[in-house]
């Protein structure tokens, strides 16, 4: 069944592909999606599979056994399943919202994403790993419609691949096989554990969008909505989980580990708590909060690899709440400025509801599975893209909200939904977080923060990309120009190859006088014949 | 009678004086061509001769007929035939008496034919004067220059010299031995455990002058000279035809006559044959002339020849044989494709006026281009043939220097061979040409053929030849 | 297994007829020299049939000479010309021809003296293909320097290259490296006799003799890949070609010393020659690198293809010096799909770079307009570049891992180099495809329909080669 479903979602990604846009048809084949899925998942829930593989042999070599694999155990399928709201999610939002943003191509693509995404999840080998993380960085690629984000986007997803890359080779190099049951043998027997260890570090950390690498993620905000929306949620930063999840006992074989995971994920969440803080766009903002949420998932699997699943369920509400602040982007506002654009919260309590209830759900969900302080992170982080969005004075806007108000009850069942299937326990100390998030929420001086908005060196600063190009980018094409005019202008050119030249063209030239003098020149090649045969006439006489 | 019978190559060859003379005196129309068919029918007659009579002989002890001599004897005259019928075409554009051509080179293949089968020191010094001579009125020939005069004077002065050399290296060993036969030579030297230096000396006089006639470096200057200035069918003669039977007749010389004396010979060969590779390989670099190029490239192929005979064995002999005849074929589709290069009725020879002749005269370039390549030895190519039995032989006779100095010329050549490559594919066309005699296309066509057959299937053209070789090293 | 019809040398001899056939054909002002350029392309297509044909007939999984065809040739010295062929001989024979054919793509147009260049490049398909089905030393020597000239033709007249003291240096060198392998052939020649390809692996030498050949042997075709010192005029030469055709085969030329390495290396390696293994591999390294960061600062689309190139062949190269037969073969595997990156990529460069030359401007921003240039050339640098599209992805992890294993220091530094070469490549593409209100091209300009097709195909086959690698396999 995993299969089927893996197979349904290339097929209708594939038939829209060629079949050109008209909304009636776009409207039909969002419901023929959705009943496809559906359908497969009740069959699935009903047959309680508790484990499901279909395996094809793809490489036979000795040396090298890759087979092509769907499917997994029982968590793997759970995760599959739950990333399906997600997935009605966003070919809601792209087909409703953004009809002119060739909402096909955005959703095939979206599509696309869970597809690869239940074919990385189901790897057992490196290749089909390595296979699945490019393709979830080539999807990600093909949504970008910004050449400049293009640019940095695969630039960054090109060093992540090629640092997975070199690690899984060492790990090859060591073990000879690329299955990932060999890879306690690789712990026990093989070398440059920390190598390995801090290569995929590097990896993980781009595809996620860290801190020190998240450039190319928050540059995003410059896409659509949903776009960026996709990229963020479904394309690298997801690939770089499972990777973590897939390669956790080899990475966490390094005695520098620990120490440098928890760094990057403090540092990342503080600093995408500046970010929210500090960047004016809302979209930003958002993209901050996704980050912090990865960083976070990073927190969890490095703890427990199984984390991972808990990150994923914890994904589609994450979605919701990205969507939650997503109507008010859609004010007119090509690049919504926080600062200047704000709702009254009366006038729109029910968006503001919405961005509760949604984020009250992801309390729920995580309270057991979080640590308390980066609930709080959480919290915070929410409360002041809230409080910026929100105010008392109301900002000139275009009004929607007619059109907004049919699709509020479809987002909000499907959280109460997914709520409900899990299980549902309160604790206390959650109470009180949400209470204070909805405080802070209605009540933190936003006034102070918009203070930052006016301050361009902070708006459109991009110290990382300065500090690249200084410290890495500069060094390299200065080395470049260095060894260029040391070793082939100098050292080949000048030396060797003119030294050479030199020395033959300096023969030419005396035989060319020598033969172009007439009479002396013959008598002078005659004296010569001579005397080889006087000299060797004396040699006849001495021997 | 009988005897008479058997010089019947030699007669015929004589037998073209008077006719020619006559048919010159009076006949009233006749052209350039006419001489040449003259020519042709007397040499066909002495190659048919020359074949039946392969192994007769009149006055062996003087002059001996074997499938030695009668197969260098049947090549030279071979090639003679193709000269003529290739230099009749020049006359004939040129619109000039080949009158005296045609009788000095069917002198000079006479002569060449009876030094072929020489067994006496007197044959020699009757036929290479003659041959010096003959050479000297070949080069004066049409007086357009004054160049011309002053080279073939000073040709005439350093073979007067040499000629003296060789009169006293023979007189010398007729003092010793007290006759000019081979066969009495080689005696004596066999059972001599040590030559005196004065015959030893008068030896070397001898080679001297052959080499000479070689046109073996340091001694080559004159060729180089005679063939930047001289008329094409000259340059062709001295070119083609004269290597094969100087060769013969020095391979029977130091194998047969002074073999014993290798030791003492092959210092001053070796010597000789470096000399020649490297003047010939750099000259031709710094050359604009074409056929001076050319000359240098023939004193650069002399070099590689002597360098293969040098351990006088079989199989060096045999090697050099081969390298001997595939340089004639390039040598001769070289001299070919010169008869093509006519532009406003001059035939050109600097290196300018080919400058991209390959955008109209795309088969004439594409010949001159496997010709020169075959000369290289760049395989599949025929020269790549005899690149490789004469490194054999280096080989085989652990004789590493001389295949490390082989090498190294090779690629100075190779050098100099790219200019010319160069200048007629890459360069835009210099000049206009005119059009070319079907004749030329013909040739030529005739020439490649050969050359895919020999290489495709060597073993027609080796089979009997080794065994002839077999005869003549003992 | 023995030829029943002399298969072997009909696909060396057919080149060669087409190219007489070219020769002799009439081509004036009105063809243009269309009438050649159809000749050329039918006998490639035919030969590629051919190729095709030998595939079905010889056993894949076999490691041996198959279809051998012996002839006689000389007495003195007896040699004789023997053909054979294996799968990875074969793979890297219709690797050249469609190397060719998708040059020729680019060429298509060309009307500068187009007759010489398809006789030159048929010339040139027929010794190479010469060169790889040789079975033994002496047809592996002739071949392997009779293809010199044509590739020295082709450049000097289409190569555009400005300074013609480079054009000598590169065939003289390459011809140096050639009579050095001519004295090594020589020599095992003296000792052994005619040798077959197979057994100079197993031949035992000594002392000085031994020292001589394999380093006459090494340099010989060492000269022909850019490494360190030969680098220079091989970059010089291939950064100064204009002619994608004449680029694609210069680029072939280290292919045949790759080739050469994997058949004349011995089967073991004695323990006194490691350090000079060892380095080898840190000049390899060094001119990787070295190339690859020259590659990244260089703004000219032609080094950045050629750094790429570099990386490649010293890849290979070093993964040839492993000595392990299942690198050995997944390089010849890895070859199918690198040259023919190449040779699109070089194709649609070229392409660009007259499109420049006609507009008068740069090439900023060139693919947005036209869509079928710019869909082929992205996923051309992204194959370039090892994602999981060809063949080459599979098959470099292979080889970079042992590599790795090997040494993980030039290891690292190896695949350092890959990403820089790979980095100038996407620098390039961007470049092209940076956002430009004022769009240069117009939908006119687009790579024509045919093209395309031939881009289509070749995309395919290249994502064919990812789904099925190493489909030849041994199962041991």
């Amino acid at each position: 069944m995993v299969l089927q479903f893996f197979l349904s979602l290339l097929t209708v990604a594939g038939i829209f592909m060629v079949v050109p846009y008209k909304r009636r048809i776009v409207w039909l084949w969002l419901l023929f999606t959705i009943t496809v899925c559906l359908s497969v998942w009740y069959l699935y829930d009903m047959a309680n599979v508790a484990r499901q593989i279909i395996e094809y042999k793809w490489i036979s070599y000795p040396h090298l056994r890759a087979d092509f694999i769907i499917g997994g155990d029982s968590p793997i399928l759970s995760s599959i399943f739950n990333m399906i709201p997600i997935l009605f999610l966003f070919l809601w939002m792209n087909l409703t919202f953004f009809p002119k943003d060739t909402s096909l191509s955005a959703s095939n693509i979206t599509l696309l994403l869970l597809a690869t995404f239940i074919y990385t999840l189901s790897s057992q080998d490196n290749i089909q790993l390595m296979v699945g993380s490019c393709c979830f960085s080539i999807l990600g690629f093909y949504l970008i419609n910004d050449s400049n984000l293009k640019k940095h986007f695969i630039l960054y997803s090109y060093t992540a691949e090629i640092s997975i890359f070199t690690a899984l080779a060492v790990i090859y190099s060591q073990v000879g096989n690329i299955n990932f049951n060999d890879l306690g043998k690789y712990i026990r027997i093989g070398k440059h554990h920390d190598l390995v260890s801090l290569l995929l570090m590097v990896g993980i950390f781009i595809k996620c969008g860290t801190f020190l690498f998240q450039n190319y993620i928050i540059e995003l905000n410059k896409l659509n909505f949903n776009r960026m929306l996709i990229i963020s949620l479904l394309s690298s930063p997801l690939s770089g989980l499972i990777i973590f999840y897939k390669l956790h006992s080899v990475i966490s074989a390094s005695s520098y580990f620990t120490s440098t995971l928890n760094t990057v994920v403090v540092l990342t969440s503080v600093w995408s708590l500046l970010g929210i803080i500090w960047r004016d766009s809302l979209k930003a903002k958002i993209l901050y909060l996704n980050m912090m949420f990865f960083a976070i998932s990073l927190f969890l699997i490095s703890k427990q690899a199984e984390n991972i699943f808990i990150a994923i369920k914890l994904l589609p509400l994450l979605t919701i709440i990205d969507i939650s602040l997503y109507p008010v982007s859609l004010y007119g506002f090509t690049d919504p400025i926080v600062s200047k654009n704000s709702l009254n919260w009366y006038h729109h309590k029910s968006e503001l509801l919405i961005s509760f209830v949604a984020y009250g759900m992801l309390l729920i969900s995580s309270q057991s599975s979080i640590p308390f302080y980066f609930t709080i992170m959480l919290a915070i982080a929410n409360a002041i893209i809230i409080s910026g969005l929100y105010g008392l004075k109301e900002r000139p806007y275009v009004s929607w909200l007619s059109k907004f108000m049919p699709y509020i009850l479809p987002l909000a069942l499907g959280g109460v939904w997914f709520v409900l299937i899990d299980n549902f326990k309160f604790e206390e100390c959650t109470i009180y977080v949400f209470i204070g998030f909805v405080l802070c929420s209605l009540f933190t001086p936003q006034r102070f923060i918009n203070l930052l908005a006016d301050k361009t060196d902070i708006q459109d600063g991009d110290f990382f990309s300065t500090f690249y190009h200084s410290f890495i980018i500069s060094p390299l094409r200065l080395l470049g120009r260095i060894l260029w005019l040391l070793v082939d202008f100098i050292v080949i050119e000048r030396s060797l190859i003119g030294n050479f030249s030199d020395t033959t063209l300096s023969g030419i030239g005396y035989l060319q006088k020598i033969q172009s003098k007439g009479l002396i020149s013959w008598l002078c090649f005659f004296g010569l014949g001579l005397l080889i045969l006087i000299i060797n006439i004396g040699i006849f006489v001495y021997e | 009678m009988q005897n008479l019978l058997m010089l019947l190559p030699e007669i015929s060859l004589i037998s073209y004086f008077p006719v020619a003379f006559i048919v010159n005196r009076y006949r009233d129309n006749k052209t350039a061509k006419t001489f040449f068919t003259l020519s042709r029918f007397f040499l066909l007659i002495s190659i048919l001769f020359t074949v039946i009579f392969y192994n007769k002989s009149v006055i062996p002890n003087f002059m001996l007929n074997s499938q030695y001599s009668s197969m260098f004897k049947f090549l030279t005259y071979i090639s003679a035939f193709v000269w003529f019928y290739l230099s009749s075409k020049w006359f004939l554009n040129k619109n000039r008496t080949s009158y005296l051509f045609y009788m000095v080179g069917m002198g000079m293949v006479l002569f060449l034919g009876v030094m072929i089968s020489a067994q006496n020191l007197v044959v020699l010094m009757s036929c290479i004067p003659l041959i010096c001579i003959l050479t000297y009125t070949l080069i004066k020939q049409h007086w357009d220059e004054d160049k011309i005069k002053y080279i073939a004077r000073n040709y005439l002065f350093l073979s007067l010299i040499f000629i003296t050399l060789l009169y006293s290296g023979c007189f010398i060993i007729k003092y010793y031995i007290g006759s000019f036969n081979y066969h009495l030579i080689k005696e004596y030297i066999n059972s001599t455990t040590s030559v005196p230096v004065l015959f030893y000396t008068s030896l070397l006089m001898i080679l001297s002058c052959i080499l000479f006639m070689m046109s073996v470096a340091p001694f080559h200057i004159w060729f180089v000279d005679v063939v930047s200035v001289s008329i094409l069918p000259v340059c062709g003669f001295l070119t083609l035809i004269l290597p094969l039977a100087y060769l013969s007749c020095f391979i029977s010389l130091i194998i047969n006559v002074f073999g014993n004396l290798q030791n003492q010979i092959t210092p001053i060969l070796q010597s000789v044959a470096f000399l020649s590779l490297f003047i010939g390989a750099l000259s031709a670099n710094g050359e604009n002339n074409i056929r001076r190029l050319f000359a240098y490239c023939s004193v650069y192929n002399i070099g590689f020849i002597l360098l293969g005979i040098l351990s006088f064995g079989y199989g060096a002999v045999l090697s050099s044989f081969i390298y001997t005849i595939i340089y004639i074929m390039a040598m001769m589709g070289i001299y070919t494709v010169f008869l093509g290069l006519k532009s406003r009725g001059d035939y050109r020879s600097d290196l300018y006026c080919i400058s991209g002749m390959s955008e109209v005269k795309p088969y004439i370039s594409a010949a001159f281009l496997v010709f020169m390549v075959s000369l290289i030895g760049v395989p599949p190519l025929l020269g790549f043939w005899g690149r490789l039995s004469l490194i054999n032989t280096l080989v085989v006779e652990n004789r590493w220097i001389e295949a490390l100095v082989v090498m190294v010329a090779i690629i100075i050549i190779a050098n100099a061979f790219l200019h010319i490559i160069r200048k007629i594919y890459f360069e835009p066309l210099a000049i206009s040409f005119d059009r070319t005699d079907k004749a030329i296309y013909i040739c030529l066509f005739i020439n490649l053929l050969l050359v895919i057959i020999t290489i495709l299937n060597p073993s027609y053209l080796l089979n009997d030849i080794e065994a002839i070789f077999g005869t003549v090293i003992k | 297994m023995n030829s029943p019809f002399a298969l072997l040398s009909l696909i060396v001899i057919l080149p060669f007829l087409g190219m007489l056939f070219v020769f002799t054909a009439k081509d004036d002002d009105l063809s243009k020299g269309r009438n050649s350029f159809n000749v050329c392309v039918f006998t490639i297509l035919a030969n590629i049939t051919l190729i095709w044909r030998v595939f079905m007939v010889i056993n894949e999984r076999s490691h041996k000479l198959q279809l051998k065809e012996h002839f006689d040739w000389l007495t003195i010295p007896d040699i004789n010309i023997v053909f054979g062929v294996d799968t990875f001989s074969l793979l890297l024979i219709l690797t050249i021809h469609l190397g060719v054919l998708i040059g020729l793509m680019g060429v298509w147009r060309n009307t500068f003296k187009q007759k010489s260049l398809m006789v030159f490049t048929l010339l040139f398909l027929s010794m190479s293909t010469g060169f790889f089905v040789s079975a033994d030393i002496f047809s592996f020597y002739i071949f392997f320097e009779a293809m010199l000239l044509p590739v020295f033709l082709i450049i000097g007249m289409f190569g555009e290259v400005k300074k013609q003291d480079l054009i000598y240096r590169y065939f003289l060198y390459n011809f140096i490296g050639a009579l050095l392998l001519f004295s090594a052939i020589m020599l095992i020649y003296h000792k052994y006799g005619n040798t077959l390809l197979a057994d100079v692996g197993r031949l035992t030498l000594k002392g000085n003799l031994r020292n001589y050949i394999w380093v006459a042997i090494f340099l010989s075709f060492i000269s022909r890949i850019p490494i360190w010192p030969f680098h220079y005029w091989i970059s010089s030469i291939n950064v100064s070609i204009r002619n994608p055709l004449a680029f694609i085969i210069t680029a072939l030329m280290p292919l045949t010393a790759i080739y050469g390495f994997i058949r004349f290396l011995p089967t073991s390696f004695s323990s006194d020659i490691d350090i000079y293994l060892i380095w080898m591999n840190i000049i390899g390294v060094i001119t990787m690198l070295f190339i690859a960061l020259i590659g990244f600062i260089n703004r000219d689309a032609q080094y950045k293809i050629f750094s790429y190139l570099t990386v490649y062949y010293i890849t290979y190269l070093l993964g040839v010096f492993s000595n392990q037969s299942i690198i050995r073969y997944n390089i010849g595997y890895s070859l199918f799909g690198f040259i023919v990156i190449i040779s699109a990529l070089e194709v649609l460069s070229s392409y660009i770079y007259h499109k420049e030359i006609e507009h008068g401007s740069s090439s900023q921003g060139f693919l947005c307009r036209a869509r079928r240039l710019s869909l082929s050339y992205s996923f051309m640098v992204i194959a370039a570049i090892g994602l999981p599209f060809s063949a080459v992805f599979v098959n470099n992890y292979l080889i970079l891992s042992n590599l790795l294993g090997t040494n993980i220091y030039i290891g690292m530094l190896l695949i350092f180099s890959v990403f820089i070469s790979g980095i100038g490549l996407l620098q390039e593409l961007f470049r092209l495809k940076q956002d430009d209100p004022v769009c240069r091209l117009s939908k006119t300009d687009d790579i024509s329909l045919p093209m395309f097709i031939l881009m289509i195909f070749v995309i395919f086959m290249l994502i064919m080669s990812f789904i099925r690698p190493l489909w030849f396999v041994i199962n041991e």
